[in-house]
């Protein structure tokens, strides 16, 4: 798992356990995540890949109870180390969420929202931010002349750039994607992929997708998960771990595992 | 074989859709039995604000004047006032016209305490004091119908002759529709034809109702002291319990571990002080508000009477005590609200918040906050109804029921509900039907509190939406 080791990586997950109070939902994952490549994760739902999305971010910590064990290395640095501020992770590691949501705000609002945080006030600097972003996220030809519209009033691929946008306006290096189509037409779908594949020369992307053909479309890495269990009955317990990470390329074609060939062959999931 | 029959699938059918008409009928007469109660409030109340009226004079018209009063011109009328009332046409002309009380204005020169007014220049530079006794009245009267209207002249003729009082007063309904009966009663009261006084069309509301203090005649008596207190009483809940009751909810939805059990008693004892009945909190606010922190004299510690900011003679009964009373009373309704709206903010808009970077309190007041605006602007505006006709903890807490100066912070004060209550129990003819008045200006009062927080919360909402 580990053949590209000497390629500069943009986050190194280690052996990582995520605990919700004394369940340990996602049992030691390792993936070395590329820099400027964009790595999938895939599996059947409660494989705990939503998971270990979220520890990268930190966004598990707002869930009471949760709990990391194994390190994240980010340029080399712990993200769970005492001293890491996850206000600063949850900036430079953002993150697009299933389901469309912008801010019950303007569109300029909604891209400015990020900035603004940081304590950008300038006019001209958030206008600058915002078009720049919005290009970014091929969303500027269609709402230059109305960012005082609200983002809500835009369809829900629109919105899904919208979002992404929000995400690049803050200057993040990885960005994060939780199913971003799922809740999408095959049309817009198509546009976000299209996205990625031109944000991926300037950001390390990493997306959790049901979609095998997604996966196999826009990924250079795949991460498959599945589910174990054990126990009987009452006692029964089940968690998520890494089956198998590689290459798309490999993982599609030349499985080394029988249950991922199971999986991509669509026998389950 | 299937297991519902179709014969009885078919009875049953006509069966459930005939329910369905008759819920719908039901819902409809309790519809209108609601609006049937409202239009019945609104009628009363009309009914009661507006009448007839027979009024007795202690001077009558006819003694000062062969001709009727309304046909006088504007000089024949100041000749009335100079001829009749001299001694009170100086106090008149400062009521009327002067920002000054009577004794500074009695000594200040006319063209001073009347700046802005017509003065005969050859007084300008006298004061009321300086002009001999003889002519002063004429000066006075100079004065007056220079500045005031022929209306304005007759109505002070009145107040200072005439002196109306209410004999008997008949509601608006009857009045109209009972006309014989009326007169039947006069002319057993007044059998002498010549004194009998003559039925008069009265509106109870009246717009000098608002400038007016309070006063032992009806004819007379206003709301202004009362509607100040009002007012004041709602500043006060407005700038304590709003406050107070959003950051209470932000801590309990935001910041609280609800696992806690300190914190689940805390929720549940706030949702069981929303029930509990306005006098309690009058209690409470007495014990601790008047008595502890209030009266040195009696043991208190001299806050919320003011001696701690240098008053002398404050009691603890006071505006404050009675505010923060109100303010405590609202407080679980405000926190509840609140809490409801914080919590049905979606928490994608904060996983966007928190994901984009935000520290906690960035995404309370940057996402979580504006989008419950308007679910906590519902909380405010009920509460606010509720505090606005609150009776009984004022009572308890010390409210005054005639009031003649306007209220300051740390005097005896009065609320329009404590005025309409204590209208409504004076047994003399013209009573009843000011406290109908009264509430007139209470229901209008409500209305425009209320409009004001519902055009907030309608913009707050539309800024939500697409």
């Amino acid at each position: 798992m580990t053949q590209n080791g000497h390629h500069p990586r943009a986050v190194d997950i280690q052996n990582i356990s995520v605990y919700y109070g004394s369940y340990r939902a996602v049992r030691d994952v390792s993936i070395p995540v590329e820099k400027n490549k964009i790595t999938a994760f895939i599996g059947p739902s409660g494989c705990g890949k939503s998971t270990v999305l979220r520890a990268i971010n930190r966004m598990n910590d707002l869930v009471p109870g949760a709990r990391v064990e194994g390190q994240i290395l980010y340029h080399g640095r712990n993200l769970y180390a005492p001293d890491v501020d996850p206000v600063e992770v949850r900036r430079r590691i953002g993150m697009v969420f299933q389901k469309p949501n912008p801010f019950p705000k303007s569109i300029f609002e909604n891209v400015a929202y990020g900035p603004r945080l940081l304590g950008v006030r300038d006019k001209n600097t958030l206008r600058q931010i915002v078009e720049s972003s919005l290009k970014q996220a091929a969303l500027w030809d269609e709402v230059k002349n109305d960012l005082d519209k609200s983002g809500l009033a835009l369809s829900g691929g629109q919105q899904q750039r919208l979002c992404i946008a929000r995400t690049i306006a803050v200057e993040p290096d990885v960005i994060l994607m939780d199913e971003p189509c799922s809740a999408l037409d095959p049309i817009s779908t198509q546009r976000i992929e299209e996205l990625m594949q031109e944000l991926v020369s300037q950001y390390t992307i990493i997306i959790v997708t049901h979609n095998m053909q997604q996966a196999m479309r826009v990924s250079d890495y795949t991460a498959f998960y599945s589910i174990r269990k054990a126990g009987e009955g009452k006692e029964e317990t089940r968690w998520g771990e890494l089956v198998e990470f590689g290459e798309t390329q490999q993982i599609f074609t030349q499985p080394q595992e029988a249950e991922t060939a199971d999986y991509i062959s669509g026998r389950f999931g | 074989m299937p297991h519902i029959e179709e014969g009885v699938f078919r009875s049953k059918l006509i069966d459930r859709q005939n329910r369905g008409t008759a819920m719908r009928r039901l819902y409809a007469a309790s519809f209108g039995v609601a609006i049937l109660a409202l239009v019945l409030l609104v009628l009363t109340i009309v009914n009661e604000a507006f009448g007839y009226v027979a009024l007795v004079y202690k001077v009558e018209p006819e003694t000062i004047s062969d001709r009727p009063l309304a046909e006088l011109t504007e000089p024949e009328l100041v000749a009335l006032l100079v001829e009749k009332a001299p001694g009170q046409l100086p106090k008149m002309v400062s009521d009327a016209l002067s920002p000054m009380d009577l004794q500074t204005f009695a000594r200040a020169p006319l063209g001073q305490s009347l700046a802005d007014k017509q003065v005969p220049a050859e007084h300008a530079d006298k004061a009321p004091a300086d002009i001999p006794t003889g002519e002063r009245a004429a000066v006075m009267g100079q004065i007056l119908s220079g500045n005031l209207t022929q209306e304005q002249i007759l109505e002070l003729i009145e107040a200072a002759i005439l002196q109306p009082t209410v004999s008997e007063s008949w509601p608006l309904f009857e009045g109209l529709f009972n006309r014989g009966a009326i007169e039947e009663r006069l002319v057993e009261l007044f059998p002498d034809e010549i004194t009998r006084p003559e039925l008069r069309f009265k509106s109870w509301l009246r717009l000098e109702m608002l400038t007016k203090p309070m006063d032992s005649n009806p004819l007379v008596s206003g709301v202004r002291t009362a509607l100040l207190g009002t007012v004041y009483l709602l500043i006060i809940v407005v700038l304590t319990a709003f406050p107070v009751g959003i950051a209470a909810a932000i801590y309990l939805e935001e910041y609280a571990d609800p696992n806690k059990w300190y914190n689940r008693i805390i929720e549940t004892n706030i949702r069981n002080l929303a029930g509990v009945p306005s006098i309690i909190y009058g209690l409470l606010g007495l014990q601790l508000l008047v008595r502890f922190m209030g009266d040195p004299a009696t043991g208190g510690l001299g806050i919320t009477s003011g001696q701690a900011f240098g008053i002398i003679d404050g009691t603890g009964r006071n505006i404050i005590t009675a505010g923060l009373t109100l303010a405590l009373l609202v407080l679980p309704v405000v926190i509840i609200n609140a809490q409801e709206a914080i919590r049905a903010v979606p928490p994608s808009y904060r996983d966007a918040s928190y994901g984009l970077g935000a520290t906690k309190w960035q995404t309370i007041w940057r996402t979580v906050l504006p989008s419950a605006l308007p679910g906590i602007l519902t909380g405010i505006i009920l509460s606010l109804s509720r505090a606005v006709g609150e009776t009984a903890p004022l009572v308890v807490v010390g409210a005054s029921t005639f009031i003649v100066q306007d209220p300051g912070l740390f005097t005896r004060f009065t609320a329009l509900p404590i005025q309409i209550y204590t209208w409504t129990s004076r047994p003399q003819a013209g009573f009843r039907e000011l406290a109908a008045a009264g509430i007139i200006v209470l229901l209008v009062l409500l209305i425009a509190i209320n409009t004001i927080a519902f055009v907030l919360r309608n913009q707050a909402r539309r800024r939500l939406q697409v």
